[in-house]
């Protein structure tokens, strides 16, 4: 029951926010100097007014602007400007699938990687997975995305010939090794760091002294005491690695050739291309939201202490 | 306790400070990052001098030449013919103004930002953070794109574009210290009758301010790096003939199966740049002993 | 007879080794089955730290010396394999603060059966079974709704009485008692010493009492060891030293007791200055500095704990006459 009333109350807040967002990017673009159809050579005055006719350029702002939210409801983000026999919804219903489930997995794969390295590394300070924690810290800040997966392609794909430098047959698992493990390593790096933090921390706590006091192995502390109070940075940094992965996506997306709503993205930036831009955005965002909303229920269940309250 | 917590009279900053400077002078970290980031302004600055090729200089009789001294391609060239080394100068210093100038943006707009809300305090306060919540919970790379496709893509454009952004830690700084210095100035006014709120802000909010800003700053500067090279490397920054470490990198990993030297040189650059800003910037702030966010 | 416990000159250390901060600067003490030692000091005189030197329970930091026989077995530099067998079996402990001494995000009847499920292998359902049993021996009203409970619905005499059932459900033959009322209000502090005295009347275990409150020891214990930086400088028969005291150090602790007996004094006496910072211990009596009844000699010249007559011993140049009465 009270989970049920904080869902309806957190929803409730993230409305007003991606209302905010939908809004600033709408009129920021809007209000740009040029159109989607401004190309090398300037199209003729009545082909352009045709066009802007075609998809409503010509009416006011505020009407255009109420139009959208009307179709957002519906769940339609309009006509695509560029690839003119596609919407936007349609572009979505294509991309997301591939690019949530690339970034479901990395994000899976960055938790439970780093979460191991990060406990291993508490527990045995100083030793190999300490060094690897840092390993993987000083990698995550100096290589970027887009020099890890072509450096990443370089070895396994051209040196070694194990896997496809680029590439997107759908259900092969040889293409997505590469782009996850690029995806998956920036979060992961800091997610290690975090749960290396916060577990030191927990096994310093009065409580674990006392787990250890009732001559529980090793293990049976770590796991059963400390674990639970040492995943809660990582739960509240959830978010934050989501928003690491989408912006690896933009990269991994472009560079690999893989259908996915980050390449979309990228197009419409270079295309101008108004509606898909928004679009994307929204899409982002909105799965940036349902990822925080997903942390604070991990951590009410996390903690018993916390209730469930917005 | 933490030093820089407390608004910190004449003397006590002065002690934070010296014991910062003994700090990072310790620190073999920051040493190590300061030699590395002089060495690649060196390089930045003096690289093309040193060598007689001109950075869009189209050379069709040595395309893809790989690395060596025995030519005058130093660190080779690329799918034009065009010298690597020099173009890698290039884009070193693109970057690393990129990185400057857009980070003094960033702070310039964070501080008028944070002392605005700090000083307003109430509603005021309370909706300028709100906005501030919401854009730290998005992905920056995301504004940063819509904003390259409002103003198009110019390098000139990209410095404010990219600076407009990353200001939200520096504002959250700065806001903390005003509220601070504001909740003491009724003390301060009934002691010392008659300072001004432009001497109250020099005298109390800049000296507490002024050290975080710095690390953050120096934290900013490789985000910011990062932001401009992944957006020209997505082709929406810097633009041909111009280089940056980003267009280099993207040009080097279309050719990567030919001529690996193309991604690798640039990508090195680049990891180095990153490196020494953040050993720098982690140093800074373990030396003024501020939180990790 | 063997004593239960038998610790000799134990040493804990932190810092370097070229600047060592001793806690505990050699301390020898022993228990016989079934008896109750208390020890009193002011806080940093090396009370915590013996007794997590007694359980095996000191940090990374720390470097021990001296030994700690537990039933003949030195724990210092066992095998984290063995120590895991005897304690929480053979010897158990309590902290200070009930408040976090619990694992928040476990009920009350894991914390507690877990323990019957390492030591004993029993399984989950009959160590929940004893579990509730425990509760309603130390005076848990409601065991059954108890067993179901996070820690922080309880409130702290509950959890304390918890944390003293948790470790009396395997039976131990020693209970470490690190300041466990310091965190209690005084009327559930008199409640929890009750339950001590009662557990070890039914139980025949012996009991390592900690505090800094001499009032809180006297009730409980047969022989008292008073501690100042790092060092037991008098231990004697309780009667004895809440009688006579020896050393100066132990008659100012008596003097800061209010009688409640007596007339209310207009202000509670209270013992002038500090005890030495851990860094600043130097040859020489570490008391002296605060010492009414100093010498030369005690500055310099750091006195050995020496047995008297009475079966007791003190650590003084100038000790106070034996049966000097309460003054």
């Amino acid at each position: 029951m009270s989970t049920l009333r904080f869902l309806i109350a957190r929803l409730s807040s993230a409305v007003p926010t991606l209302l905010c967002i939908v809004t600033i990017t709408f009129f920021l673009i809007r209000f740009a100097p040029g159109g989607p159809f401004d190309q090398e050579q300037a199209l003729p005055a009545d082909v352009a007014a045709n066009l802007n006719a075609a998809y409503g350029l010509d009416r006011p702002i505020v009407d255009q602007y109420l139009r959208y939210l009307h179709g957002l409801l519906h769940g339609d983000f309009g006509p695509s400007f560029r690839y003119r026999d596609f919407t936007v919804t349609e572009l979505i219903d294509q991309g997301l699938p591939v690019s949530f489930t690339l970034g479901g997995i990395a994000l899976l794969i960055a938790v439970i990687a780093g979460v191991g390295v990060g406990t291993l590394a508490a527990v045995g300070r100083g030793g190999m997975a300490d060094r690897t924690v840092l390993g993987l810290a000083v990698l995550g800040v100096a290589v970027p995305s887009f020099v890890l997966l072509p450096a990443l392609g370089l070895l396994f794909g051209v040196e070694l010939h194990w896997l496809p430098v680029a590439g997107w047959n759908p259900g092969r698992v040889d293409d997505m090794v590469l782009p996850v493990v690029t995806l998956a390593l920036p979060p992961l790096a800091y997610i290690a760091r975090l749960q290396r933090g916060s577990m030191s921390e927990a096994l310093q706590s009065p409580y674990v002294r006392t787990a250890f006091a009732k001559g529980l192995p090793l293990r049976t502390v770590v796991l059963r005491h400390a674990l639970r109070p040492a995943l809660i940075p990582v739960v509240s940094y959830l978010a934050p690695a989501g928003a690491m992965v989408m912006t690896g996506s933009l990269v991994v997306e472009t560079i690999a050739g893989l259908p996915g709503i980050g390449r979309y993205l990228v197009q419409g930036a270079l295309n101008r291309d108004y509606t898909l831009v928004l679009g994307m955005v929204i899409v982002y965002s909105t799965l940036l939201i349902a990822l925080g909303l997903v942390a604070d229920l991990l951590i009410a269940a996390l903690d018993p202490r916390v209730s469930l309250e917005a | 306790m933490r030093a820089a917590a407390h608004p910190a009279e004449g003397p006590i900053a002065t002690g934070l400070w010296r014991g910062a400077w003994r700090h990072l002078r310790a620190s073999r970290a920051a040493w190590t990052a300061v030699a590395i980031l002089a060495a690649l302004l060196l390089l930045a600055l003096a690289g093309p001098l040193l060598n007689p090729n001109h950075y869009d200089a189209i050379d069709w009789s040595c395309v893809a030449m790989p690395p060596g001294l025995r030519h005058a391609h130093w660190w080779g060239t690329d799918g034009l013919g065009r010298d690597l080394f020099v173009r890698t100068c290039q884009g070193l210093r693109i970057s690393l103004a990129i990185g400057v100038i857009a980070t003094s943006v960033s702070l310039a707009v964070g501080i008028v930002y944070g002392a605005t809300a700090g000083f307003a305090g109430g509603r005021v306060d309370h909706l300028m953070m709100r906005v501030i919540e919401i854009l730290s919970g998005l992905p920056l790379i995301f504004f940063v794109i819509v904003l390259t496709v409002v103003f198009g893509r110019s390098v000139e454009l990209l410095f404010f574009a990219i600076g407009a952004i990353g200001w939200l830690t520096t504002a959250r700084i700065v806001r903390g210290q005003a509220m601070v210095v504001r909740g003491r100035e009724f003390i301060e006014a009934a002691r010392v009758a008659g300072a001004g709120p432009v001497s109250i802000v020099l005298r109390h909010v800049v000296p507490n301010v002024i050290g975080p800003v710095i690390a953050y700053g120096t934290l900013t500067v490789p985000q910011i790096v990062l932001f401009e090279s992944f957006l020209s490397f997505l082709g929406l920054g810097v633009q041909e003939p111009h280089a940056s470490l980003g267009t280099l990198i993207s040009a080097g990993a279309a050719e990567m199966q030919s001529a690996p030297w193309m991604l690798l040189i640039p990508g090195s650059m680049l990891a180095l740049l990153l490196i020494a800003f953040h050993l720098l910037g982690d140093a800074l702030r373990d030396a003024l002993e501020l939180d990790e966010r | 007879m063997q004593d239960l416990l038998a610790v000799e000159e134990l040493r804990v250390a932190y810092g370097s080794a070229e600047a060592p901060l001793e806690a505990v600067r050699g301390v020898t003490l022993a228990l016989a089955a079934g008896e109750c030692v208390g020890v009193v000091g002011e806080s940093a005189s090396g009370k915590t730290q013996l007794c997590l030197a007694t359980m095996g329970l000191l940090g990374r930091g720390a470097r021990v010396s001296g030994r700690v026989r537990f039933a003949g077995e030195d724990l210092v530099g066992m095998p984290l394999r063995r120590l895991n067998q005897l304690r929480g079996a053979r010897l158990a402990m309590v902290f200070q603060d009930p408040q976090t001494a619990l694992t928040p995000h476990l009920r009350i009847g894991t914390q507690m059966a877990e323990v019957l499920v390492v030591h004993r292998g029993a399984g989950w359902s009959a160590a929940r079974a004893a579990a509730l049993a425990m509760l309603g021996r130390v005076g848990i009203e409601d065991p059954g709704w108890c067993l179901e409970r996070y820690p922080h619905e309880l409130s702290g005499g509950m959890r304390q009485r918890v944390l003293i059932g948790a470790c009396l459900l395997s039976e131990p033959q020693l209970l470490v008692a690190d300041e466990p009322t310091t965190a209690l209000d005084v009327t559930v502090q008199a409640q929890v010493l009750e339950l001590l005295a009662r557990m070890r009347r039914e139980s025949g275990m012996a009991i390592l009492l900690v505090s800094h409150d001499l009032a809180v020891v006297a009730g409980l214990a047969d022989r008292i060891a008073v501690m100042y930086a790092g060092r037991i400088v008098e231990l004697a028969a309780t009667a004895r030293l809440l009688s006579g005291p020896r050393h100066p150090y132990s008659a100012a602790l008596l003097q800061c007791v209010p009688d409640i007996r007596g007339p209310i004094p207009v202000r509670l006496p209270t013992l002038p200055g500090q005890p030495p910072a851990i860094g600043e211990r130097a040859g020489g009596c570490p008391f002296a500095p605060r010492c009414e009844r100093r010498e030369a000699r005690c500055l310099v010249e750091t006195p050995p704990l020496t047995a008297d007559d009475e079966g007791g011993a003190h650590a003084c140049h100038r000790p106070l006459p034996a049966r000097a009465g309460r003054p």
